[in-house]
């Protein structure tokens, strides 16, 4: 039976020695955190607060000062727990001079995969985080956008039941920002389990099922985003169509505060800046789209014009 | 352990495309133009000393552009996967720290081949004509001189011969093979250095140092070995340090005696490449070791 | 719609807290491992690497000492300059070669512009980086025992005839130790030989000394047949008829058969027999054909 645990963490410590200061920074202070299998775990933090140190320690990039961790039961560091994992860097870069094909294939025979095996993971792949227009192209004339797939790509080819993802949208568009949340919720979809870190609340909402906040190493609370969000005293109704004028608004407070409600407040509701940007941009893709159509239909109009006028 | 050997191969790989597409190679025009301007440079020297001095000449340059190149290739490889990052996702691979070395410095070997491989196309061609040229120059000379006709066909004859077993003489082989067994050694003694080092120009300038006291490490053995040698202690340890770790490059200097006609075999050309062998296999052990304690 | 608990951490954090993981941040005790066990491992690794090392190395000198190789086999006394020549030459890397021609244009171009010092510096260099090739040997010391040394004693500029002679003699001299170094690098050499021999000869008059090298040469291999004449010759028109006839005795019971026809064993024969005739050698006492 496998262990309901995807990561336990226990004690783990990281410390560096920084001698010209005769003082000892402490990147971790001692953790102990569970992740369960299947779930979409975000760690959360300003910069600075051992958010890429947990991820590392975890891979056995750097070694722990004190402290354990297992993956699926597996002890890390070791070749097998790293099979079951899969990393993307803070702002990965790759060897400049390879393609995106090329640069899959790399990390295809590093996992393990070859051949005909190989060659079929790299379509799915390129398809699966869009990376089709990339594939010839040298990693050198890759966007940051580009950058963040080929490495999500990269993390995922060998299969991994356990993703690590830090800073996954750091300096990247809205919209691909947007693709990289999607991707992420698919990932859970197929049972995967996600890590990912951020200093950006508002994606992290979206995504993840609990999440940690820590601070200067230390891990200042943990829970799944209901129990540490949702207020229980207080409820946010929304409703359109409600009169908006004083008249209205106290019809409205007396008919809530005949089923108790205590204290009423009315506000006009506000949509994201996020979600404004995404429907702007959606929109004028639509337009562009529209305005293409006309000036095709209209090129071919002109065309069939001329040709006809040729053949006279 | 099938595993094992791709992924060293997929890394050794990566490393010797690197080096490829970025243009290490373009050095080896320069050599080619050097090597062919030095036969001209030498062309005032009596004839069967102008092939040795462009035996000399071309087995120096060969090392000296090799140097170079494992050098360089050597020392700024592991601050480079560093500063571009790569290393990070390759070592969260399931790849060993020690597959990592190994592969990388298999690639710089390889490397290494090309390099040596097309240097020596380069040095065979450029030996030849102008072992040709000599030939040509010699028997116009001869023709001239009014010589009776029978010792004519002699003297050319045994020109021909001495400037073609000059030439083409199976040592020359041998000498390449030397020339690249101490270009690995180079490369090793980088590769350890570069595993405790962030800065790569530290590996250069210590790597070259290393390889300059090499080539007295033998006083320094036979101090350590010659219990009768009075030395203070602190002196003696010194000298065990140098003799134990630094590899005995003097020994190449077979390279030298085959240019002065010394008469080396094949079994010490084995011997030494053995030595290499053993003597890069322990670096290349001692560097995973040393990578393998180290933070990322 | 979003709730209004988006907030920036790092603003919003309370006070007590960010106070408080600050000051635990930095600690001046490290209470970690000091050191790994790895690191045994590579002490280990060493030990047991350096003695098969030491010992190929030991193997590889004694086989390239039997093979008479000139960078093991001719270790001069004098461990400095040994160890700055090692320097230089693996520095030079495989330039040596070139950078000693360089020089060598420089010893026949100050030679031209009569600058001697610096010609003798650029000789110096040149047998540095080439000590194996004793032509530069010869070549150097011939410059400084002939062409320096008669200019010196030509240059009227030193007005005292004896000061110029002793000037000469100062040249001849540092041509002949130039040519000494090289013989010990190079013993095998007849060519250094003979030029050294020529050198006492011709400018030191020491007629027993170049008979002694030139009886040196005659005995290396590739040494051309009438070097085993000349010290007989030397040596009598020395006037030393003794030391000639020993010379000619050594020389032919060095040689099993006297038909050889370079040997010229004719010629040799009526040396031997004039000389015995006029020391007055028993009849018993010599050369019997
Ligand atoms: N090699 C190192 N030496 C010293 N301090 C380090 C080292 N690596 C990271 N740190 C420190 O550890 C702390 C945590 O870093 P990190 O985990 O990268 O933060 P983040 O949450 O932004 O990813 C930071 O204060 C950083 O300065
Ligand atoms: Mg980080």
């Amino acid at each position: 039976m496998p262990p309901a645990n995807a990561v336990e963490i226990r004690g783990l410590t990281k410390r560096y020695r920084l001698p010209w200061k005769r003082k000892v920074l402490v990147a971790l202070s001692p953790l102990d955190l569970d992740i369960r299998a299947g779930e979409v775990f975000g760690l959360l933090g300003p910069n600075g607060c051992g958010k890429s140190t947990t991820m590392k320690l975890l891979l056995g990039l750097i070694k722990p000062t004190a402290g354990e961790a297992r993956i699926f039961g597996e002890k890390v560091p070791s070749l097998q727990s790293r099979r079951r994992m899969g990393f993307l860097p803070e702002n990965p870069y790759f060897y400049k001079f390879l393609n995106g094909d090329e640069t899959l294939r790399f990390y295809g025979k590093l996992s393990g995969l070859g051949g005909k095996a190989l060659d079929k993971r790299i379509d799915e792949l390129i398809h699966l985080v869009g990376l089709e227009n990339g594939r010839d192209r040298p990693l050198s004339a890759y966007s940051k956008g580009m950058l963040q797939r080929i490495g999500l790509a990269q993390a995922l080819l060998h299969d991994p039941d356990l993703l690590l993802l830090d800073e996954p949208t750091a300096g990247v568009d809205p919209m691909g920002s947007r693709d990289i949340r999607d991707m992420i919720l698919r990932l859970r979809g197929m049972g995967k389990t996600v890590i990912f870190s951020s200093h950006l609340l508002e994606q992290v909402e979206e995504v993840a099922d609990r999440v940690a906040i820590f601070h200067l190493g230390i891990k200042l609370m943990e829970g799944t985003l209901d129990e540490l969000l949702i207020d229980r005293d207080r409820t946010q109704i929304t409703a359109a169509g409600l009169p908006s004028d004083a008249a209205g608004r106290a019809r409205t407070e007396e008919a809530l505060r005949s089923q108790g409600a205590t204290s009423v407040e009315f506000t006009s509701s506000r949509r994201s800046l996020e979600s404004l940007f995404m429907d702007v941009i959606a929109k004028r893709k639509a337009e562009a789209r529209a305005e293409d159509a006309r000036v095709a239909a209209a090129a071919t109009e002109a065309n069939s014009r001329t040709s006809a006028g040729d053949t006279k | 352990m099938m595993e094992s050997v791709q992924r060293i191969f997929a890394l050794a790989r990566i490393t010797l495309l690197e080096a490829m597409r970025q243009k290490v190679l373009n050095i080896l025009i320069l050599f080619a133009v050097i090597a062919v301007g030095t036969s001209l440079y030498f062309s005032t020297l009596k004839s069967d000393e102008q092939i040795k001095f462009l035996l000399d000449f071309c087995f120096g340059a060969m090392t000296v552009f090799g140097l170079f190149i494992a050098l360089i290739s050597t020392a700024y490889m592991i601050p480079n996967e560093l500063e571009n990052r790569t290393i990070y996702t390759i070592l969260a691979k399931p790849v060993r720290r020690s597959e990592f070395i190994v592969g990388k410095y298999l690639g710089v070997v390889a490397l290494l081949g090309v390099v040596t491989l097309l240097m020596s196309i380069v040095f065979l061609i450029v030996l030849n004509v102008q072992a040709q040229i000599n030939i040509a120059s010699y028997t116009q000379l001869v023709e001239q001189e009014g010589v009776p006709e029978l010792d004519k066909r002699q003297l050319i004859t045994t020109n021909t011969n001495t400037v073609l077993a000059q030439a083409q003489d199976p040592m020359i082989l041998q000498g390449i093979l030397l020339v690249y067994a101490r270009l690995c050694i180079v490369a090793a003694m980088a590769m350890v250095i570069s595993t405790i080092t962030t800065s790569a120009i530290f590996t250069v300038c210590t790597t070259f140092m290393f390889y300059v006291i090499g080539h007295m490490q033998g006083y320094a053995r036979d101090v350590v070995m010659d219990p009768t040698e009075q030395y203070g202690p602190i002196q003696k340890a010194l000298l065990s340090c140098i003799a134990a770790l630094i590899p005995n490059m003097r020994s190449f200097s077979a390279i030298d005696e085959m240019v002065l006609g010394t008469k080396v075999t094949w079994d010490m050309t084995f011997g030494l490449l053995g030595y290499s062998a053993f003597y890069i296999t322990c670096a290349i052990a001692l560097a995973s070791l040393l990578f393998s304690e180290r933070e990322l | 719609m979003r709730p209004a608990h988006d907030i920036d951490v790092e603003n919003e954090l309370p006070e007590d807290i960010a106070a408080a993981a600050d000051e635990s941040r930095w600690i001046s005790r490290w209470d970690g491992p000091w050191h790994t066990r790895p690191s045994l491992r590579i002490l280990l690794l060493l030990i047991v690497f350096c003695v098969p090392k030491l010992l190929m190395e030991t193997a590889i000198d004694a086989s390239q000492r039997a093979a008479g190789f000139h960078s093991i086999t001719h270790i001069s006394s004098d461990l400095r300059s040994r160890l700055t020549q090692d320097t230089l030459i693996s520095i030079l890397a495989g330039l040596r070669g070139v950078v000693a021609d360089y020089y060598w244009r420089d010893v026949t171009e100050s030679f031209m512009r009569e600058d001697w010092s610096r010609m003798r510096s650029s000789i110096q260099l040149t047998t540095m980086l080439q000590p194996n090739s004793p032509i530069f040997w010869g070549m150097g010391g011939w410059h400084m025992a002939y062409n320096v040394a008669i200019a010196k004693r030509n240059d009227k500029r030193e007005p005292s005839l004896a000061r110029r002679i002793a000037i000469e003699r100062y040249w001849v001299e540092e041509g002949e130790k130039l040519m000494r170094n090289g013989l010990e690098i190079n013993p095998e050499s007849v060519d250094l030989h003979i030029q050294l021999a020529q050198l006492h000869l011709q400018r030191l008059k020491d007629p027993v000394t170049a008979a002694k090298l030139y009886e040196q040469a005659s005995l290396l291999p590739g040494a051309q047949p009438f070097n085993s004449r000349l010290p007989g010759f030397i040596l009598r028109r020395a006037g030393r008829e003794q030391e000639a006839l020993d010379y000619w005795r050594r020389l032919w019971a060095r040689h099993r058969t006297h038909t050889d026809k370079d040997m010229d064993w004719p010629r040799i024969l009526r040396e031997i027999r004039a000389l015995e005739s006029k020391l007055n050698v028993p009849i018993a006492e010599r050369i019997r054909e």
